[in-house]
């Protein structure tokens, strides 16, 4: 069993390589990699604002939250003979909304406590979704439909997962609405911006 | 505290999604909801049988060139919007149905105001099979269009100047050192320095045609250009430039310096384009009125400038000028206007 700084290493060691493949299959030479890719976890590191229901029993609020967007892995359906179809993490825009399948991971957080529901304020989900261009080959709206997984845990101890939906809208493949239909009585709507560079 | 988390992220897109070269401001959301475009007279059949060369400016950097029997269409921007954001205002002075074929397309670059995804879904329906070239490093921002992708190999512009040539459909073309920035998301352009930008010396017939793209100045560059090909006509981008007297930027030749270009290239005849559609620094005809007044005050300070040699083709109505004028080599043409060469 290794160590937490151990574990931490390993996936940073990882998510560098993927990083690289990313660029690789980026496709361009990367003139100023350091530049690049120090700019591009800044701007990953800005969250989506999101809003929550929180209900339980005869109480139902809504909850505002942040949500991060991660996508390690994306399918392109619309990569030109010179392209990869596949990315990782570092995603062309072009490819992906232009049309493309994707795993999502999805850090999350609400800023006050889930009062009524007792679901815990940090929690991660992931999931599948396709992206579908609409206008443009996607850049000034395309579409997108998914399912997700809640990795929650209630606030009196234990897990508390459950599956939801997500669809979303997008233009110029940075900002978008996301909305998801969750399975779970206590957090059923949640709806939220989506702000995503590359 | 959280309308603050919300209102930043929101500006940085905003402030990210630029549809042009250049940063979307307040004047260019006012002209999207409120402002106008105006169209141009649209000419029905620009395809002629009686000449070597025919130009025909649609806007912007959008050209139809017409060089004996071969048609090609330069940075197709037809759409009245750039990017789906900003407001032309003037609409592209060509219409796509009038041509019954198309043998190349050529995009000097990602940026918004010349690759633009519905003119390039327009010509992929009409011409399907055209083909499509472009310089290395443009292919990220292209989707799988159903066009011949021809990418064109480039080097580092600081060490070649000229990039790799290839014949395609009978055209010789060259992508040429053009000092701009590849990418299409202002940050991947200016931050991560993505490549993907040229200009272009197009050959045949006997004819040689130089597309400037879009580009800052360097005087050794573009005299070296002129040293090694012979330029007909030169279709040269100026501005958008604030201080179009002076030095233009490190992406954008100023009307100064789009003049200087010209007569370092030694070119015979020059086609100003890129300015005219979209108000950036200034208004959007001001670089060429500025270019204008250059060229009164060039005549006025040294009327003959030497080394110019006999042109090969004239514009139809000056054949029989014998000693064409700056002036008369350097044609303004209006949206939709056609220059014909014979």
């Amino acid at each position: 069993m290794s160590s937490p700084r151990n574990q931490a290493a390993k996936i940073s060691i990882l998510a560098l390589a993927l990083v690289w493949l990313s660029a690789l299959s980026f496709g361009q030479e990367v003139e100023r990699p350091f530049l690049k890719y120090m700019s591009w976890a800044l701007f990953q590191a800005i969250p989506s604002p999101v809003v929550y229901e929180d209900s339980g029993g005869s109480e139902c609020t809504v909850r505002a939250g942040l949500r991060w967007q991660i996508i390690p892995v994306n399918y392109s359906f619309s990569a030109n003979r010179f392209m990869s179809k596949v990315q990782f993490f570092i995603i062309n825009p072009v490819r992906r909304f232009a049309g493309s399948m994707e795993l999502f991971l999805q850090p999350e957080v609400v800023l006050t406590e889930f009062d009524h529901s007792r679901l815990q304020r940090f929690w991660v989900s992931a999931g599948f979704r396709v992206i579908i261009p609409v206008v443009n080959y996607g850049e000034l709206l395309s579409g997108s439909l998914g399912v997700k997984a809640n990795f929650h845990g209630a606030q009196q101890g234990g897990a508390e997962n459950f599956l939801g939906l997500e669809a979303g809208l997008y233009l110029y493949g940075m900002l978008g609405i996301q909305a998801n239909l969750n399975f779970h009585g206590g957090n059923r709507f949640s709806l939220g911006f989506y702000l995503k560079y590359y | 505290m959280r309308m603050k988390a919300i209102r930043i992220p929101l500006l940085i897109v905003i402030c990210l999604g630029p549809p042009a070269c250049s940063l979307y401001g307040p004047k260019d959301m006012f002209n999207f909801f409120f402002g106008s475009t105006t169209k141009p007279p649209i000419i029905t059949n620009p395809v002629r049988e009686d000449v070597r060369l025919a130009v025909l400016w649609a806007g912007r950097s959008t050209m139809l060139i017409q060089v004996k029997d071969k048609l090609i269409l330069t940075d197709p921007f037809l759409s009245d919007f750039a990017g789906g954001m900003m407001r032309r205002v003037v609409s592209a002075g060509i219409d796509l149905e009038s041509l019954l074929r198309l043998d190349l397309v050529l995009l000097s670059h990602a940026h918004f105001d010349h690759l633009c995804y519905a003119s390039l879904g327009l010509i992929a329906e009409r011409f399907p099979g055209a083909a499509l070239v472009f310089p290395q490093g443009v292919e990220p921002f292209l989707p799988d269009v159903p066009l011949n992708l021809v990418r064109l190999k480039t080097f580092d512009f600081k060490e070649r100047l000229f990039g790799q040539k290839e014949t395609v459909e009978g055209v010789a073309v060259t992508p040429v050192y053009a000092g701009h920035s590849g990418g299409r998301y202002q940050f991947d352009s200016m931050i991560w320095g993505a490549k993907g930008h040229c200009g272009f010396i197009l050959e045949y017939d006997g004819l040689t045609v130089y597309y400037s793209g879009d580009t800052s100045y360097d005087p050794k560059a573009f005299n070296e250009i002129g040293r090694n090909y012979d330029i007909d006509v030169a279709l040269v981008q100026v501005g958008p430039c604030r201080e179009c007297y002076g030095r233009g930027t490190s992406q954008h030749a100023s009307s100064s310096e789009s003049l200087e270009l010209f007569l370092d290239l030694r070119a015979d005849f020059m086609i100003p384009v890129h300015y005219g559609a979209l108000p950036e620094e200034t208004e959007p005809h001001y670089p060429a009125q500025v270019l204008k007044e250059l060229i009164g005050k060039r005549e006025a300070e040294s009327p003959d400038r030497p080394e110019w040699r006999t042109p090969r083709i004239r514009p139809v109505g000056a054949e029989n000028i014998k000693a064409l004028s700056l002036r008369d080599r350097i044609l303004f043409l209006t949206e939709g206007q056609q220059v014909l060469f014979r």
